[in-house]
């Protein structure tokens, strides 16, 4: 199967850097595109590999297929710019998780922020994403992850009885 | 409750932090306040539009100046979906001063609870925080109150039934103190009599305590399989009136699971366990007195460890309830792929994949037996230990007890009733112990079942509920609808079609055809504006009633497994033979049947599979043409299917369509070119309308679909 229809783009050629206004620009071969949207192919799997660039069009100019090839400054850019797109704070610890029928409480810390809120039907929204990260969406739509190996003994034990 | 948004919050920094903000609109400017400190003021001059942008578990809310390029925005806020409904409505508001230069006091329901400020889960009118504990199980009796006097005889006679039971420890003890260990006081003769009709006593004890039992468990029985049917049929009927967005939140194993299983759990526990819980309370009640009055001090030491064991029962409720809510989990996730694999299987045997799908649900199956083992073993390491600590007293009362007998302080027969009495006293007690496990299984279950049955059903028959349509024709007015309210798929639609002619749904995928179509069949109703059918609010119908007025024939056709009869005949259950007959040849679907050796009677199979694809889409055009619609629906009817069955089913609509409202969308773009009018839709929006020669003269998106096309099909030439 030939790779004809997809265009990689060459990551020497790529540089990415933050305009005035805050949003993500890119050079690539001699072309300049002033405002570009970046999406990931697989959120979950690989994060930083095989990004999509679009123009704010929706219509795609390529795809990059390892972050880690770019030079320095424009990986920061464009992991910056995924991080702002992608949100998805980190539980760093559990204060508690209360289970009322059909719905979990959680009272969080995200890093030095607490946080509570509800989690319906805990089957489809406490999942495994790998051996160690676990993904929590709670019932407004917001998507949360935790490090289960980062968690002290407490807190995993409050998570561990939720995930199978 | 409603609320104003010319002050909103929002809760994400500018490097992706948490934080308090707020955004407040007056006179034309946006002040941003962060962590209380105001942090900048935007003067709506020179700004074209607010725009919303939604990303991945959040959004931003930028300022787009006129005549400018998108990169020179400026970012108002980020937020996350928390702050999503107010952030949409605080940029419609500040949109419409630029538009309008006026301000609008906005206000709207804003879904959130009154008492905690949380907003509401997605249908729910009940706040996830708020809702108290003891909900459920007032739900639950409020639901089965028309059970409760069938429960209260069968508690009555499980009662009188133990009753009989517990009479016959006196009698033994009677019959010990008075005959076994007599005096000289008493006679042989008369203790010989006194024994014979002790034990016919006991005997007819015996038997109609047996009499009693067994009709109280044909009781339970009746009363049971009334009550799960009833509890099935509920959900059933829930499941059946919920929209299709509700619907497709869950696997179709995890609704079995929920109307098989679920209701069964319930089941069991509400007609059997709640039964005999009354009866095991009374029963321990009655032999706490008598054991009471027997010997209080003995009564003391039996009951001290029982307060230490709901104590830690109560102490390990929460614990129990995650045990049984992941082994429901499990239990569901199997089911669920079990349906998925068994539903596939033509696919699953197309690729070869057995072996992988042997692996996909044994590993599935390994998981639910793994979380049964784990509940198992948690159950068998909490409950025995606690019924040893309940059976301690039976140990003090023989060492305490057999000392007052020595002692002479309590009679032998006095000591061997109350060990009797013991038993009855340790067997509810025992059963007791064992009712939180099966009160958390009910409950897990009650609560997959509350998750169906409290679903709020978003598209409702209104109090009119009419059921004539005057004529066929469709008008939209101002529509607008997103299947999240923030995310508008179409905007401002206004459009009329008029009874009898034919109108065709143009654009890309995903452009909001579909979507169009589901508001005419009032699968979902409109967010603002509104469609009228024959002058007719739509939502002033009776959904029932007007939907019977709709044919509707999809590209991906459903056949329930039955006969080609069966089949044809849904549409219609009154239909005649003859009628059948005649829609079948309408339909091009008549000669087929007729070769085959069972006709109208051959079995399709399950989703028709024993059919062609053209053969199966001919049936549904029969099923649509017996219903005699006033308007009917074409989605991509033709699509997927070889020229020649194409031709055949074309000539087929061709005669359906006649006289009737027809609103078709097709992606062969030749189908269409027949049509009275083309309705072009392009991000949601109405871009183009008119015959097809109109649109082909004006050269706008129609005309480059069309050409398009042409191209591919020359291109496969």
């Amino acid at each position: 199967m030939d790779n004809e229809l997809t265009c990689y783009l060459d990551a020497e050629k790529i540089i990415f850097r933050t305009n005035e206004n805050g949003f993500c620009m890119m050079e690539y071969a001699d072309e300049i595109y002033k405002r570009v949207n970046l999406l990931k192919t697989c959120p979950q799997i690989s994060p930083h590999k095989f990004i999509c660039v679009q123009k704010m069009d929706s219509t795609e100019i390529g795809i990059i297929k390892d972050l880690n090839e770019l030079d320095e400054e424009s990986k920061i850019v464009a992991i910056n710019e995924l991080e702002k797109k992608y949100f998805l704070p980190e539980i760093t610890k559990f204060v508690s998780i209360k289970i009322k029928p059909g719905t979990a409480f959680m009272d969080c810390i995200f890093g030095n922020v607490r946080k509570s809120f509800a989690v319906r039907d805990v089957s489809h929204n406490v999942f495994y994403v790998d051996n160690h990260t676990a993904r929590i969406n709670d019932s407004d739509g917001n998507r949360y992850i935790v490090n289960i190996n980062k968690l002290n003994k407490k807190s995993r034990k409050m998570i561990e009885p939720l995930l199978y | 409750m409603s609320q104003r948004v010319n002050t909103i919050e929002f809760d994400i920094d500018e490097k992706g932090c948490f934080c308090n903000g707020l955004l407040c609109f007056e006179n034309g400017v946006i002040k941003k306040y962060v962590n209380s400190q105001l942090t900048g003021e935007f003067s709506l001059e020179n700004i074209d539009e607010l725009c919303k942008i939604i990303n991945v578990g959040c959004g931003s809310l930028e300022m787009k100046k006129k005549n400018c390029d998108v990169d020179e925005n400026i970012v108002l806020c980020n937020f996350s979906m928390s702050c999503i409904k107010e952030v949409s409505e605080f940029n419609k508001m500040v949109n419409s001063y630029i538009e309008t230069g006026e301000t609008h006091n906005v206000y709207f329901e804003n879904g959130r609870c009154p008492h905690c400020g949380r907003p509401y889960f997605q249908n729910s009118k009940e706040c996830l925080f708020c809702t108290k504990k003891g909900n459920l199980l007032k739900k639950t009796f409020k639901m089965f109150r028309s059970y409760f006097m069938a429960i209260l005889k069968i508690t009555i006679l499980l009662i009188l039934s133990t009753v009989m039971t517990i009479i016959k420890p006196i009698i033994q003890g009677n019959l010990i103190d008075k005959y076994f260990t007599r005096t000289d006081a008493v006679s042989f003769d008369v203790a010989s009599k006194g024994l014979v009709n002790s034990v016919l006593i006991l005997v007819g004890l015996y038997l109609l305590g047996m009499a009693l039992g067994t009709v109280s468990s044909i009781l339970i029985a009746k009363v049971g399989c009334s009550f799960s049917h009833d509890l099935r049929c509920r959900l059933f009927d829930k499941v059946q009136r919920m929209s299709i967005s509700s619907v497709a939140k869950h696997t179709n194993g995890e609704l079995i699971h929920r109307i098989s299983n679920d209701t069964e759990n319930v089941m069991n526990f509400f007609v059997s366990e709640a039964s005999r819980l009354l009866e095991r309370f009374i029963i321990f009640l009655i032999v706490f007195i008598v054991l009471f009055v027997t010997s209080y001090k003995l009564t003391i030491l039996v009951v001290l460890p029982i307060p230490i064991a709901i104590f830690l029962f109560y102490k390990s409720s929460d614990k129990m309830h995650k045990y049984n809510a992941q082994l429901w989990r499990s239990g569901s996730k199997e089911a669920s792929v079990l349906n998925d694999i068994i539903r596939g299987i033509r696919l699953v045997k197309t690729f070869g994949n057995e072996e992988k799908e042997i692996a996909k649900y044994s590993k599935v199956s390994g998981s639910f037996c793994k979380m049964s083992i784990i509940n198992g073993r948690f159950w068998a390491l909490f409950v025995e230990p606690v019924s040893f600590l309940i059976a301690i007293g039976e140990i003090l009362v023989l060492i305490i007890g057999g000392k007052m007998v020595i002692d002479g302080e309590l009679s032998l027969g006095s000591f061997v009733s109350f060990n009797l009495y013991l038993a009855h006293l340790y067997s509810p007690l025992r059963w007791m112990s064992g009712l939180p496990r099966r009160f958390s299984n009910a409950t897990t279950s009650l609560v997959k079942i509350f998750d169906i049955l409290d679903e709020e059903i978003d598209v409702e028959n209104s109090e009119k509920s009419i059921t004539e349509i005057n004529s066929g024709d469709i008008v939209f007015e101002n529509v607008s609808f997103g299947y999240k309210s923030y995310e508008p798929v179409l905007k401002n639609i206004n459009v009329t079609m008029q009874e009898g002619k034919m109108y065709g749904l143009v654009g890309h995928s995903g452009a909001g055809k579909s979507t169009m179509i589901n508001l005419i069949i009032r699968l979902f109703d409109p967010n603002e504006g509104k469609i009228s059918v024959g002058g007719i609010n739509l939502t002033d119908y009776d959904q029932r009633s007007f939907r019977n007025k709709i044919g509707v024939v999809y590209q991906d056709t459903y056949l329930f497994s039955g006969t080609i009869y069966d089949n044809i005949k849904y549409s219609s259950e009154n239909a005649s033979m003859e009628e059948i007959i005649n829609s079948a040849k309408i339909a091009n679907a008549h000669d087929f049947i007729m070769r085959l050796p069972d006709g109208y009677n051959t079995v399709i199979g399950e989703n028709g599979y024993r059919l062609s694809g053209g053969e199966r889409q001919r049936l549904a055009i029969a099923r649509a043409v017996l219903k005699d619609p006033q308007i009917l629906i074409l989605d991509e009817a033709t699509s997927a299917l070889d020229p020649e069955t194409e031709e055949l089913i074309q000539q087929a609509l061709g005669r359906l369509v006649k006289g009737r409202t027809t609103v078709a969308i097709a992606h062969r773009l030749s189908t269409l070119r027949h049509a009275d009018k083309l309705i072009v839709i392009e991000n949601g929006e109405i871009a183009e309308m008119g015959t097809h020669v109109d649109l082909l003269r004006e050269r706008g998106i129609y005309y480059d679909l069309v050409m398009a096309q042409k191209q591919l099909t020359r291109r496969e030439k």
